[in-house]
């Protein structure tokens, strides 16, 4: 690893002012540092300073915190990014699950407040990694984590992402690669919390020195092909913030949520695929779907949405084998897979399948 | 807890202490004598706290971000109950501290990337892999308690072995041993945990599968290690 100065602000407004330094070089925040310092070790960055945000815990912002907060004290940054509002209508204010991101993947998975009212987020936590790297993985940094493409992970190969011209995995080994949206780069998004923050229309609260602004994570999270994408880089986080709250409004009568995951080895592995789905059904008669977001993990360069799958759950009179084999079908439709992943495509399909039988029959 | 206290020996910082340790020639004494002066020397030209580049904190005014290193400094770590002062450097992993400045090689290093639990200790008694730690994450700063640190050497109480290391022999639960004292951290931390909720009895197979989750075995011992542990936990359960 190379040599480094680590500083340990107190304050928001010390991380904030030691980004904004350029003595000393480049900064790179470090929270848990599981993924910082094993990007270290491997030399692909080799930032001069750290600014260790670990213990940081400044009241009111609450970065380690899990809580529930009344609708009529949401900040309206985050209610008006909420789902529900039309031309241009604001969305209904409502109560929202805040959660400061140096909370754990630990504290995530045992949250009884989460696991009542965010279950997928809580599913997803509980299946990164292994305990001891929950023990000390903050959400924040899950979100932000650089992908796990083990060209873009070695110095060796200095891929498109790294600032080369080549993708390695384009033609070469390309088993755990996108299979949506996989040009110019076929690295997968590696949050599993992100799956599942996406299905549940999070916003994130980013403290930046102009003053905090907000954004839904669909929109933070950008691939190289969308508007505003870069090749070497995941989402929309610049230089002189930090990321602060994840905002996920809590859920209404009728609504529920889930993730799954499929893993190579059991007791710990990266996902090959994973799905998270919110679904808001009726409350009276046969209770059918009202409302629903189905995001795709581990196939695309961002969680993805799969929008066909949702048109075919929400158009679908009833369910049974049949009419879900069709919502798994839709779900993998426009799927590019490269040479060695077109087990993904099936792998999805029953994926999604699988997690809506559970949540319909 | 003073330096020197008898009560209170740790096996590194014994074997460490010059060419007369006692302990008889060992590979691992043998290694420090010819080839580890320089880690001895580290140790014992430990520079006060005080003299790092960091602000006391005051009560009255936010204290100014402190900015430690690049080079060493010398930080206070808690490890098995003992306060010890160690030059470290930002960079140094509590891993690298442990087995090479206070010559606590219990723990081991397999991947040095998170991905095999050789390295797991205890920080505040929860495993942690100390390869993925900085050390200066976990070390007292001026203003700032250490954590307390359990490794291998930690887990027993003198020569009277944790429970689960007596298990451990008795039920074979290894073969080449590297991946042992990661294991014993997990399953004594799945055991210490049982033990202080009053339900250790209750301990299942798969309760010592998840505990063991991130902890990898390439000689495969993993039955033995499950059994050893269901083992511990039934007699400490009686």
């Amino acid at each position: 690893m190379n040599s480094f100065t680590l500083t340990i602000p107190r304050t928001i407004k010390q991380t904030l002012d030691e980004l904004g330094s350029t003595k000393g070089g480049p900064a790179r925040i470090k929270a848990g540092g599981i993924d910082v310092l094993d990007l270290m070790k491997e030399g692909i960055e080799q930032p001069g300073r750290l600014i260790n945000i670990r213990q940081l815990d400044e009241k009111p912002h609450a970065l380690r915190e899990i809580s529930e907060v009344k609708a009529d004290a949401i900040p309206e940054g985050v209610w008006r990014l909420l789902p529900g509002g039309d031309n241009g209508n604001p969305p209904p204010r409502r109560d929202c699950l805040r959660i400061g991101t140096l909370t754990t993947l630990a504290e995530l998975s045992h949250s009884p407040l989460l696991q009542s009212k965010a279950a997928a987020l809580s599913e997803s936590a509980s299946l990164i990694a292994t305990p001891q790297i929950r023990q000390v993985a903050t959400l924040g940094g899950n979100l932000l984590q650089r992908p796990r493409c083990w060209y873009f992970r070695s110095a060796e190969y200095p891929c498109a992402k790294k600032g080369g011209s080549v993708c390695f995995a384009r033609d070469g080994e390309n088993d755990f690669h996108a299979i949506f949206d996989n040009q110019p780069c076929c690295a997968v998004h590696p949050s599993g919390t992100a799956v599942a923050l996406a299905a549940l229309d999070a916003v994130l609260a980013l403290q930046t020195p102009q003053g905090e602004r907000f954004a839904r994570l669909s929109s933070f999270l950008v691939s190289p092909s969308q508007p505003g994408g870069a090749i070497g880089r995941e989402n929309r986080l610049e230089e002189d913030m930090i990321l602060k709250n994840i905002w996920i409004p809590s859920p209404g009568p009728g609504e529920q949520s889930l993730y799954r995951k499929v893993k190579h080895k059991q007791s710990f592995d990266w996902p090959l695929a994973e799905v998270a789905i919110s679904l808001r059904r009726g409350l009276t008669g046969n209770k059918a779907p009202e409302a629903v977001r189905i995001i795709l993990g581990s196939v695309a360069p961002v969680p993805y949405r799969a929008r066909s799958a949702e048109a075919a759950l929400l158009q679908s009179p009833s369910f049974d084998a049949e009419r879900i084999r069709k919502i798994g079908q839709a779900a993998v439709s426009g799927a590019t897979p490269l040479s060695r992943n077109g087990y993904k495509v099936q792998l999805v399909s029953g994926l999604v399948q699988q997690a809506v039988a559970e949540l319909l029959l | 807890m003073s330096k020197g206290d008898p009560n209170v020996s740790t096996e590194g910082s014994e074997s460490m202490s010059g060419p007369d340790a006692s302990s008889g020639l060992s590979r691992r004494s043998f290694l420090l004598h010819t080839g580890g002066a320089a880690s001895a020397a580290a140790l014992l030209t430990v520079p006060v706290a005080e003299s790092v580049a960091a602000t006391a904190p005051n009560q009255a005014a936010t204290p100014p971000a402190q900015v430690l290193g690049p080079g060493a400094i010398a930080a206070t770590l808690l490890v098995n109950g003992k306060p010890q002062k160690v030059m470290m450097e930002p960079r140094d992993t509590l891993a690298t501290v442990l087995r090479d400045k206070l010559g606590l090689t219990g723990t081991k290093i397999g991947c040095d990337r998170g991905g095999c639990g050789a390295c797991t200790v205890w920080v505040a008694g929860e495993p942690t892999l100390s390869c993925l730690m900085l050390a200066l994450d976990v070390a007292g700063l001026p203003g700032r308690e250490p954590q307390a640190i359990t490794t291998v050497e930690g887990l027993g109480k003198g020569v009277a072995m944790h429970p689960l290391q007596t298990a451990f022999v008795e039920k074979d639960a290894l073969q080449c041993g590297y991946c042992t004292s990661g294991m014993l951290m997990s399953c004594a931390a799945l055991y210490e945990r049982a033990k202080a909720e009053g339900k250790l009895a209750t301990i299942s197979d798969g309760d010592v599968r998840a505990a063991i989750a991130g902890n990898l075995c390439r000689c495969g011992a993993y039955p033995h290690i499950v059994d050893a542990t269901l083992s511990a936990a039934k007699g400490g359960a009686k």
